[in-house]
């Protein structure tokens, strides 16, 4: 593949402020699913594994 | 005491090599040639086109002879201390003058019988659990798509032949001393010996270190190991625990990747539907396909990128139902979104029936020193590629309506370097700048790919603290995406001010200015 077909387009200018305040909700999710994907239930702990 | 050994053909009298006339407490030919792993062990071999098998009688292996002096001395009824070793060829050497091939050092011969050899299975003097260390050679790599990472070199010495074989150890459970995750647990530290240079304990010592301060039961006989005991045996290994949840969104087949693909292997713990039973196994390879087989890893949208993960359709483990390199299908199970949610995995004595496996945790034991996880990292990188996706660094076609894919992996210092120097894809002056710069003992990657072809990657300090912002260089992979990049943000984000005013870290914004304007 020819790097011209891998180039980005990108917006032609700058983003909107709603566009920002979009950016700016999408990274709060992120934050907050990150922390979500690294909590551990307690409940887990006792999970046995004995098949 | 016997001593010698037994040339047998392949498969006509494989399953002899279980049973002893001479023990009263051997495993009869009936029931080995009922045994799952025995027969998976069996089509393993014809898959590997073994033709012979050499019986080494009354060998001494460490890890039963661990157990035995734990347990088995220990009962009234006698137990032999030695086993039997079998080694298996892929060419016919039975009526090879064997003695005379060693003693003579006949040249030719001994390459051949190194060339051709398919590994070895320790048979335990045992009623039921014959199967003790096994090493394979593993399975086809099918094209190039079957990835066997947590693999490493062993060497079984024969009458003073060096045989060698890359694999990772297995061997099944006894209910004794190991139940299946005591067993998982012996598989994995047989491969992070080789990587973290810790031990390689038996598995009398594992369950030993599971249980020593948490007893729920008596640990001998062992019926099996909570979680809290796994991450034991974990720390007195000398390595961390990283215990991750399984939920609905979370990205697990790309989690697989990051890990595997540097050679950890990790511990699987899912549910066997239908029933009560928990079940670990130890993964070490997966099946990478050239396009995605799933829609989705995750169940939220809000939150999906696309990731390596969704090309992953099977999983490599060392399960002690079955035997070493089992595979375990990844299944969406009738998910309408396609997301990738369970797995299924048969049994040899029961191939129509596919057991339902639903994943509940996953262990990585790992060098303290890798303190960023996979999480951390995976947060990181959701939020750069926002920021990207909002100012239109993306690449969307009708092949790949996803755009980039991305690829997040861990490396050692030494393959993170050699990478460097093996991708021609990375200009003169950044391997100079990765290569002579003094950087952590590991790292992480996130490389943005697109129909297979690497564009650009960061590169993480996997040692540093999770909230900071640990990225440390960004790679080009296509000559002059650094600057059509730049360029972007030059014309959308000229004075940085969308990046911090969207709340990314202003340690980012420095980065971007520094690795990407090159400020």
């Amino acid at each position: 593949m020819k790097s011209k077909e891998l180039s980005f387009k990108g917006k032609q200018g700058p983003l909107t402020e709603d566009e920002i305040k979009q950016l700016a909700a999408d990274i709060k999710r992120s934050d907050e699913q990150t922390i979500e994907d690294s909590r551990i239930h307690s409940r887990i702990l006792n999970f046995e594994f004995n098949y | 005491m016997t001593t010698g050994y037994t040339l047998l053909r392949f498969p006509e009298e494989f399953y002899a090599i279980f049973y002893d006339p001479n023990y009263e407490r051997s495993i009869s030919l009936a029931d080995a040639k009922r045994k799952d792993q025995v027969n998976y062990i069996c089509r393993y071999l014809r898959e590997l086109n073994c033709q012979s098998i050499l019986v080494e009688y009354d060998y001494v292996d460490h890890d039963y002879l661990d157990d035995y002096a734990n347990y088995y001395a220990k009962c009234f009824g006698e137990y032999k201390r030695f086993c039997r070793r079998a080694h298996f060829w892929r060419t016919d050497v039975t009526n090879t003058p064997f003695e005379d091939i060693i003693i003579d050092q006949a040249k030719a011969k001994i390459d051949i019988l190194k060339r051709d050899y398919l590994g070895f299975v320790v048979i335990k003097p045992l009623p039921n659990a014959v199967v003790g260390r096994t090493v394979l050679g593993t399975w086809s790599d099918d094209g190039g798509k079957r990835k066997y990472r947590a693999i490493r070199d062993y060497t079984a010495n024969l009458y003073g032949l060096e045989l060698s074989v890359s694999s990772l150890a297995f061997q099944e459970q006894d209910t004794v001393l190991a139940a299946c995750a005591t067993s998982a647990l012996w598989c994995a530290f047989q491969m992070t010996s080789k990587l973290f240079g810790t031990c390689s304990p038996t598995p009398s010592e594992i369950t030993r270190c599971a249980t020593q301060y948490i007893q729920t039961t008596r640990p001998v006989p062992s019926k099996g190991l909570r979680v809290e005991q796994i991450c034991y045996a974990i720390s007195e290994n000398g390595l961390a625990p990283e215990v991750q949840q399984i939920n609905p969104d979370t990205a697990l087949n790309s989690l697989i990747y990051a890990y595997v693909s540097a050679g950890i292997p990790l511990i699987l713990g899912y549910e066997i539907e239908g029933t009560e039973n928990r079940h670990a196994v130890t993964i070490c390879g997966y099946r990478l396909e050239s396009a995605p087989k799933f829609n989705h890893e995750s169940r939220d949208e809000n939150v999906e990128m696309n990731l390596i993960g969704r090309r992953i359709s099977e999983l490599y483990v060392h399960d002690d139902n079955i035997g070493p390199f089992s595979r375990l299908i990844c299944d969406n199970a009738g998910d309408s979104q396609g997301n990738s949610r369970i797995f299924t995995r048969t049994l040899e004595s029961r191939p129509e029936i596919k057991q339902i496996c639903v994943p509940e945790l996953v262990i990585a034991p790992v060098y303290h020193k890798i303190r960023i996880q996979f999480n951390d990292l995976l947060g990181a990188v959701r939020k750069i590629n926002r920021y990207f996706k909002a100012l239109g660094i993306d690449i969307s076609t009708n092949s790949h309506p996803a755009g980039i894919e991305w690829e997040i992996r861990l490396f050692d210092l030494t393959s993170f370097r050699q990478k460097v120097i093996a991708l021609p894809t990375i200009a003169r002056d950044d391997k100079r700048s990765l290569l002579f710069s003094n950087f952590a003992k590991y790292a992480w990657t996130a490389s943005a790919r697109f129909s297979n072809t690497r564009i650009f990657s960061f590169v993480a300090d996997a040692t540093d603290i999770a909230r900071s912002f640990y990225f440390r260089h960004f790679i080009e992979h296509i000559p002059g995406i650094r600057e059509n990049i730049a360029s972007i943000i030059r014309r959308c984000d000229p004075q940085l001010e969308t990046a911090s005013g969207a709340g990314l870290q202003s340690a980012f914004v420095a980065f971007l200015r520094k690795e990407i304007l090159l400020l």
